[in-house]
């Protein structure tokens, strides 16, 4: 049966279900086979692998960021913390600044009435003393304005009437008000 | 008409005839112990769609230590193939069936090719019952091999008698027409798109072979090779993963 087959020349044809179909489909099986290895070998394994790896690389990458965002956020918490620590360490600085600069104020006050108090006590004694000066020095000039009218009065020869008269206007007319102001 | 699997036609239009002829061509043969292996225009197209896949793979393996973590031009063409049938694969075997990647890409990618290449003027090695009959037949031994592997041989062969006993023939009948309805699938849509254009420039005169063929083109070879392509990988992948056990 073989013997005849091979004798005869295959011929061109469209289809059949013999031999030679069988003997085709295992050389397809085998270049099948050939192409899946080569292809496995040169594209599908290494592409998947640097795939892969170019993977895990982004997963660690997205880890390690996850962890910088983790370890930044605690960072920022603790410096938020010490900022607010450090901002009411300012406000009690601050108000116990206020307090101290209020006493001083107060004292600086207190010690500057005080003082006033004492310039014009000063003052007025100064005063007292002055105007005491003054009341002496006016009674002497008085003295002085009615030695040198007697005189006058003794040089125009006038009577004893005229010359009480006159001192006594002059008394009058430099009054108590006058002199003592 | 169709003697002895030969299909030859004769047209006769206006008052020509034309012989119209569908057959693979014989290029070579060669024998070894009783068997005859023939080389036909079909295989030898499908060798050159392996080589130039085989190529493109050496291509992307040598370029492959200058592919950076920002991808861009030929990497993302790459990197989008790969990932784009790994996912096939993931999504329709399972997440524990991704191993077979290789397997199933090389197969999608040589089905596709095969049935696009008749754009380029090379005939469709599908086209030849041999190339989906070959290839279905990879998938019937890989589906007995892990079905044995990962059940055992007494719940693989108890496979056979559900839902009862007598059922086994039909069980038997029905895994042996796996590969045979495979293959006739995509051999009878790349082969019925071949003819039906060999017909349309063969019968039509030269102004309707302008433009128009490029919508038959687009369906018959495009989408319907798109398609088969498809079909043929995901119900192998099916297959195969159907005869793993149950986790």
């Amino acid at each position: 049966m073989h013997t005849v087959y091979l004798a005869a020349e295959p011929i061109s044809r469209l289809f059949g279900l013999d031999a030679e179909t069988v003997s085709s489909a295992l050389i397809v099986m085998l270049s099948m086979f050939l192409l899946f290895v080569l292809l496995g070998y040169l594209l599908f394994d290494p592409v998947k692998q640097f795939l892969a790896q170019r993977q895990e690389k982004i997963a660690n990458k997205l880890h390690e960021a996850d962890q910088a965002e983790i370890a930044a956020h605690n960072m920022k918490e603790e410096y938020e913390a010490k900022l607010k620590e450090i901002q009411k360490e300012y406000d009690n600085i601050l108000e116990e600044s206020r307090k101290k600069a209020l006493d001083k104020e107060r004292k600086i006050l207190a010690d500057a009435q005080q003082e006033a108090e004492k310039i014009i006590a000063r003052g007025r004694l100064e005063i007292e003393r002055e105007k005491a000066q003054v009341q002496d020095d006016i009674r002497n000039q008085i003295v002085e304005v009615a030695t040198l009218l007697a005189g006058k009065f003794i040089e125009a020869n006038m009577t004893e009437d005229k010359q009480r008269q006159l001192i006594r206007e002059t008394m009058d007319g430099m009054g108590d008000d006058a002199w003592m102001n | 008409m169709i003697t002895d699997g030969v299909l030859n036609s004769a047209v006769t239009i206006l008052g020509t005839t034309k012989a119209i002829s569908f057959d693979d061509k014989v290029l070579t043969y060669f024998d070894i112990g009783s068997l005859r292996f023939v080389i036909t225009e079909s295989i030898l197209s499908m060798w050159l769609i392996m080589a130039v896949l085989i190529i493109f793979a050496v291509i992307v393996r040598m370029r492959l230590k200058n592919f950076k973590d920002e991808p861009s031009g030929f990497q993302n063409f790459v990197e989008m193939l790969v990932e784009g049938l790994d996912s096939f694969v993931g999504s329709t075997m399972g997440e524990r069936h991704r191993r077979f990647t290789p397997y199933f890409g090389s197969l999608f990618l040589l089905i596709l090719l095969s049935n696009l290449s008749g754009l380029f003027g090379l005939r469709p090695p599908t086209a030849n019952y041999s190339v989906p009959l070959g290839l279905a037949l990879i998938t019937f031994f890989m589906t007995q091999y892990f079905g044995i592997t990962s059940k055992g041989v007494k719940e693989y062969g108890k496979g056979f008698l559900e839902p009862m006993a007598p059922f086994v023939v039909l069980n038997v009948v029905g895994e042996i027409a796996n590969p045979f309805s495979l293959s006739f699938r995509l051999f009878g849509n790349i082969v019925g798109g071949t003819i039906l254009m060999g017909l349309y420039y063969a019968m039509l005169p030269w102004f309707l072979q302008i433009g128009i063929p490029s919508f038959l083109h687009a369906y018959l070879d495009v989408f319907a090779g798109v398609l088969q392509a498809f079909v043929f990988t995901m119900l192998s992948m099916i297959f195969v993963s159907g005869a793993f056990a149950d986790e």
